[in-house]
């Protein structure tokens, strides 16, 4: 557990490091506020076993993540921070999910292979934007307008999964 | 907040705002979360195919007793990344020791164990069975699943041991047993002399008398002792009951009703349950160790209850208990049963009354005032008098201060027959 909690606090130490760091480089310092908030919220959540404040921390680093690189800040610092981000985030719902049981059964073993995993996947994620950000596609009208349709069709699953979640 | 739809909507999100601010770095920003999720939806767990033993050990217990629960859960299908196995437990049972839920990887054909131990207050306690929730390992999707793994515990009430319980029914049963009939035959106690019949023992030929007489012998005669059918009623009605600081009253006349079920076929008799309260619930009468768990049973499950119906005796069943035996009814006792109750002596019936003390009870709790002190006199007048009522009219109530253990409170009043029966040769 305390293996777990330690990875959490440098993944989301690191992220918010990275994101206040960069966004004061470039000048907005509202942005590096908004940062440090929802580090804030982040603690409260952690504190207080509130998910909710936790995953709204994450939505909102998002928001400011997407700002930022909006405004100007590299798009290889976003790509780290983001993952980072969602290595905290699915850390601490991990350790939440182990605190709730009474016993952990092979604990070293279930933690290791967590982590691996998500070392793989945050890999992988940077190896694929890397690639990715020297892949250029330009789209004719048509291109766009079937991944317009595209997206369409997939923010109609995306309802339906929600409506079946909340159901 | 489900996590797969919040992951899809942060990729939404970055995609949407890619396309608007046609900004293709953007849309690199999904393609970690994206990576995220395919994985998570890729290893997400297949239906659960589990085998569940439990083992409840021991299975009847007494109140507060340890009671050890092993669950045993066998993975029949294939393996499972992240499992949270939680068993469901009773209410109102208190762990003691050992955990009901564990955390794990659990690879096809391999099994956990759950051991813990609990204890509780007297009751029933149904185990439904084990909540499995499979994860993949990021725990993106999951799968849950209630297996059933039946076990019961019943935590039987304080049973004390009452050594002998002097009962005189009018009408006995046909079997020989402990209990004094007004007939005269083989047995003990002396009963009386009558002429020499042929086939009669020699043996029992009183010389002395039939010395007095020419031509007639006369032999001894004993009392016979036969079995009885004895229906003890427990008041369940909680109008009757009182609630203090030492607990419910009626958790005290519980433990008398067990006592008392205990004794009574220890001797051999026919006993028979009913609980009285929101509704009968009966238990036939019986014979041995077979009724003793019935009984006890039942007791273990006996609630207060609340009836428009069954609000006072009037709604006895009396044509169920057989005539002329005996009835012993466990209540605080109001004054509204007094009729009820003389009815039933009146019919036949021999009724003996355990009544635990709600006034004395109570004395301790209550503001000791000049008004309350007045109130508990008054009380405690208004119950002498129904008690007194009770017995003249032929019906034995015995008072009990709950303060005091029943066994010790009742061992010299129940076991020997009060001296005005004794004088007149009747029963209570």
């Amino acid at each position: 557990m305390r293996q777990v909690a330690l990875f959490t606090w440098t993944c989301l130490g690191s992220a918010v490091l990275i994101l206040v760091v960069g966004n004061l480089w470039i000048g907005y310092w509202q942005l590096a506020l908004t940062n440090l908030v929802m580090l804030i919220l982040w603690g409260c959540g952690v504190h207080w076993n509130r998910g909710w404040a936790v995953t709204a921390s994450l939505v909102g680093f998002s928001l400011a993540l997407a700002s930022g690189e909006w405004m100007g800040l590299g798009i290889g610092w976003s790509v780290v921070s983001l993952v980072l981000l969602l290595a905290a985030w699915d850390l601490q719902w991990f350790a939440w999910r182990i605190g709730a049981a009474e016993r952990i059964e092979g604990e070293r073993e279930l933690v290791r292979s967590h982590i691996l995993r998500l070392t793989i996947i945050g890999g992988a994620g940077l190896l694929l934007a890397g690639i990715a950000l020297f892949i250029h596609l330009r789209f004719s009208f048509g291109i766009a307008l079937l991944l317009g349709f595209s997206v369409i069709l997939g923010l109609r699953q995306w309802i339906l999964i929600a409506r079946k979640a909340g159901s | 907040m489900n996590r797969i739809l919040l992951v899809s909507s942060l990729i939404y999100g970055f995609i949407l705002l890619g396309l608007a601010l046609l900004n293709a770095r953007l849309l690199v920003l999904a393609l970690p979360l994206l990576i995220y999720l395919f994985v998570g939806l890729f290893n997400s767990p297949q239906k659960l195919d589990l085998h569940v033993v439990r083992s409840v050990d021991p299975d009847r217990a007494v109140a507060n007793s340890p009671v050890t629960i092993k669950v045993s859960i066998f993975n029949q299908g294939s393996g499972l990344e992240e499992v949270f196995l939680e068993d469901l437990v009773p209410e109102n049972l208190e762990r003691l020791e050992g955990e009901a839920s564990t955390i794990t990887e659990l690879k096809s054909q391999a099994t956990v164990e759950l051991v813990y131990s609990v204890c509780g207050k007297r009751g029933i306690y149904h185990f439904p069975g084990l909540r499995a929730t499979a994860y993949d390992r990021l725990g993106i999707s999951r799968q849950q699943q209630e297996f059933a793994a039946l076990g019961t515990i019943f935590i039987l009430p304080e049973i004390l041991r009452l050594k002998n319980v002097a009962i005189r029914p009018r009408q006995t049963r046909v079997y020989s047993g402990s209990i004094p009939t007004r007939q005269g035959g083989s047995g003990i106690e002396f009963f009386g002399v009558r002429e020499y019949q042929s086939g009669d023992p020699v043996r029992l030929i009183n010389w002395k008398t039939s010395a007095r007489h020419r031509d007639l012998l006369f032999i001894n005669e004993f009392q016979q002792e036969r079995l009885a059918d004895v229906w003890l009623i427990l008041d369940a009605r909680r109008r009757s009951d009182v609630v203090g600081a030492r607990g419910s009253l009626f958790e005290y006349a519980v433990v008398a009703t067990t006592a008392l079920a205990q004794a009574l076929l220890n001797q051999g008799n026919r006993v028979g349950l009913l609980v009285y309260g929101g509704f009968l619930d009966w238990t036939y009468p019986g014979y041995g160790k077979i009724q003793r768990e019935r009984i006890l049973r039942a007791l273990a499950h006996a609630r207060l209850g609340e009836s428009m119906i069954f609000e006072k005796l009037e709604n006895l069943p009396t044509r169920v208990f057989p005539m002329n035996s005996q009835l012993i009814f466990i209540s605080p006792l109001h004054n509204e049963d007094l009729s009820i109750l003389i009815h039933l002596r009146a019919r036949g019936y021999q009724v003996i009354g355990i009544s635990p003390d709600p006034i004395a009870f109570e004395r301790d709790e209550l503001v000791v005032q000049k008004a309350g002190e007045m109130g508990l006199r008054v009380a405690q007048v208004e119950r002498s008098l129904l008690v007194a009522q009770l017995k003249q009219a032929g019906i034995s109530v015995f008072n009990w201060d709950v303060t005091i253990p029943f066994d010790r409170a009742m061992y010299l009043p129940l076991s020997r027959l009060l001296p005005w029966f004794q004088a007149r040769g009747l029963s209570r």
